[in-house]
């Protein structure tokens, strides 16, 4: 029977990345996990949380901002280093 | 020829979602074929979606989470349970279901608190009781800031959906106890889940008990206590235990 527990490495991952995703304002947490752990569109999370997709679209690039920031922090374990900054 | 606008970052993290239209996205792709830089950003922002997702997705996959078999390893200690230890971390790893109903005995359970305040708030039996919620229900938002703001703490509303059981109603109670809240869940064959959850008391546990037709999950860390009541298996119980420990944490 195949074990369900994940490996150390991806254990460490996950601590982090939940660490991170705690230290979120509950509004972008709550974006994040709906789609990035729920796995919903933005239209079936802005049904959930009663607000414009537009609304979804915002906390969700602004949560993934500050999660890659959180994470910079901790660079043996963090997502991978993406360059930062405005589209322009 | 208009220009298309160019990509906001909103705009951009959709456009890795694939949430936008047909034409924006063919709008965005078309931008990113001349610009590079700004394709190497996309590139690595949909690396960092898999990446979470990935990570994520593990843990709402898993049986048991994996922090909870430490609790069952002090808990069991604490009660000289090695062997029931061993049976449930085995069952953690390989999502077997062992039948709980020998973890803990009638003259124990009489002295535990959460339990004692969780069962007598599914009777309604437990004083200091406000109806906060009930059907039609506000939308989730508003339901986290409810219970957010009830217990002083920052948890969410566990969402039950894919179990197939829908939130009905939720009751806040501020009684000698301190306060804390009952989440009410009902599937379509009628049967009732309900959720005791209150700060915790600082007495880190792991529980999965059986009473009568009745399974009960119990688990408290450092910050929150919870009590899962709902007539069904315990494989049942495990899974859901698994996603409403995740969405309270989250």
């Amino acid at each position: 029977m195949a074990d369900a527990t994940p490996q150390p490495d991806l254990r460490q991952e996950v601590n982090e990345i939940l660490r991170a995703m705690s230290e979120l304002t509950p509004l972008y947490r709550q974006v994040l996990v709906l789609v990035a752990v729920e796995g919903l569109s933005y239209r079936e999370t802005a049904e959930e949380l009663g607000v414009p997709v537009g609304t979804v679209m915002s906390r969700l690039a602004r949560a993934r901002d500050q999660l890659r920031e959180t994470l910079a922090t901790q660079p043996e374990h963090g997502l991978p280093p993406a360059q930062r900054g405005t589209a322009r | 020829m208009t220009k298309a606008p160019y990509p906001t970052e909103d705009e951009l993290h959709a456009f890795v979602d694939d949430e936008l239209s047909a034409s924006r996205q063919a709008e965005i792709a078309s931008v990113l074929r001349d610009e590079p830089a700004l394709a190497q950003r996309v590139a690595a922002y949909r690396a960092d979606r898999e990446r979470l997702r990935s990570a994520l997705r593990g843990i709402a996959e898993e049986p048991i989470p994996t922090a909870w078999i430490s609790l069952i390893e002090e808990a069991t200690a604490r009660r000289h349970r090695a062997m029931m230890t061993r049976r449930l971390a085995i069952a953690a790893s390989v999502g077997l279901v062992v039948s709980a109903g020998a973890i803990a005995g009638w003259r124990w359970l009489r002295r535990d608190t959460i339990l004692a305040e969780a069962e007598a708030a599914r009777d309604g039996r437990l004083t200091g009781r406000t109806t906060a919620l009930v059907e039609p229900l506000p939308p989730v938002a508003e339901r986290d800031t409810r219970l957010q703001s009830a217990l002083g703490m920052h948890v969410r509303v566990p969402n039950l959906n894919r179990f197939g059981f829908q939130l009905a109603r939720l009751d806040l109670f501020d009684g000698r106890g301190g306060v804390a809240a009952q989440l009410e869940y009902q599937d379509s064959g009628h049967r009732v889940l309900t959720i005791y959850v209150r700060p915790s008391d600082g007495n880190v546990r792991f529980d999965l008990l059986q009473r009568d037709g009745t399974r009960v999950c119990v688990w408290q860390d450092d910050v929150v206590g919870a009590v899962i009541i709902a007539p069904m298996p315990a494989g049942e119980m495990l899974r859901i235990a698994a996603s409403a420990y995740a969405d309270l944490n989250l």
